[in-house]
């Protein structure tokens, strides 16, 4: 009599956990495949190597910042400048992390994928309501949206091959993105004082440091948030 | 133009890998309650979405706005995006129409 099979429960158990779990990244998948196609074509438009496009998306894997540094890149932008473009659309994540602290797997490996992956749709999908999170399902979700995220990136590299490059204006689709975002912030922070200062801000940047505009607008923003935090602490504490 | 070198490549990937994984990484790191200083609050509330509205001007910066169409095509665009986002709800039409609107206005008044 041969030697029996170890029981299969966890095997099915393991299953079940994988399937549900991809399950629930299908409406991450809708948005990332397609965005990750978009990123991916704009790419090879702008005479990127899909290498690159593919590159960028395992490594980097941050949507936004992935688009604007598209003509970045192909400009041949200087690391530090990229470096600190990088900070400054990406300084929000720095927020994130605090939700989560106590969602995380627990094995040092796991624990930094999850904290590498953290992106918006990951974090909004983990800290949705109505379900226990554990470590482990955290780190597949995480692991399974950006599989979608590089499939996409994939997708839309193989479609850049075959439409013919020139075609004016598809850059836009980067602005386009930005005013997407933006209105999602606006529902969540329901103030106008953020994006006042922001217009304020960059109007004053561009007449003043017109060759520096995102790094002035972005210090100015920044001197004014904090002032206006200062000023309601003192307030409150007086 | 041609399309940069490897060398310049990889350093920027390695500059954005990093910058990136760092800010996640941050609120692991940084000791005590820090999230809780007044400061980091209005930080929290409102950088976010100060630099998001940045960002769409900073995309349109190199717009010839002297020049016709001053801006048109990118201000109607903007518009476009912005209107069917509200309506709908489903950034994948939003940037899509969007991006077709602004390349057929592109197109008409050059």
């Amino acid at each position: 009599m041969g030697r029996v099979e170890p029981a299969p429960c966890r095997v099915i158990v393991v299953e079940m956990l994988t399937r549900s779990t991809v399950a629930l990244t299908i409406p991450v998948a809708m948005g990332y495949v397609p965005l990750g196609a978009a990123f991916g074509f704009l790419v090879r438009q702008a005479g990127g190597d899909p290498a690159l496009a593919l590159a960028m998306s395992v490594v980097v894997y941050a949507g936004a910042l992935q688009f604007l540094a598209i003509p970045l890149l192909m400009a041949g932008l200087p690391v530090a400048e990229l470096a600190f473009v990088t900070l400054m659309t990406n300084l929000r994540h720095v927020f994130y992390g605090l939700s989560l602290r106590d969602r995380l797997p627990r094995g040092r490996l796991a624990r930094a994928y999850a904290v590498f992956a953290l992106t918006d749709e990951t974090f909004s999908l983990v800290t949705s309501a109505g379900r226990a999170w554990d470590g482990r399902q955290v780190v597949m979700v995480a692991a399974i949206n950006q599989l979608w995220w590089v499939a996409g990136t994939a997708l839309g590299c193989v479609l850049g091959e075959a439409v013919p490059t020139g075609i004016a204006g598809m850059e836009f689709a980067l602005t386009a993105l930005f005013v997407v975002l933006t209105i999602e912030q606006a529902k969540v922070a329901r103030r106008v004082f953020p994006f006042a200062t922001a217009a304020v801000a960059t109007a004053i940047a561009f007449a003043v440091a017109p060759g520096n505009l995102l790094f002035a607008a972005i210090a100015l923003t920044l001197l004014a948030i904090l002032a206006a935090a200062a000023r309601r602490r003192r307030e409150t504490t007086a | 133009m041609s399309a940069p070198g490897w060398d310049y490549l990889l350093a920027a990937l390695a500059a954005m890998a990093v910058v990136t994984f760092a800010l996640r990484a941050a609120p692991f790191l940084l000791p005590g309650r820090w999230h809780d200083r007044p400061l980091v609050q209005g930080l929290r509330r409102d950088l976010p979405p100060a630099i998001m509205l940045i960002l769409v001007i900073y995309s349109l910066h190199g717009t010839q706005w002297s020049a016709w169409p001053h801006g048109a095509p990118e201000l109607l665009g903007v518009a476009l995006v912005a209107l069917l986002h509200l309506m709908l709800r489903n950034p994948l039409v939003s940037i899509v129409a969007g991006t077709a609107g602004y390349m057929a206005l592109r197109a008409l008044l050059g």
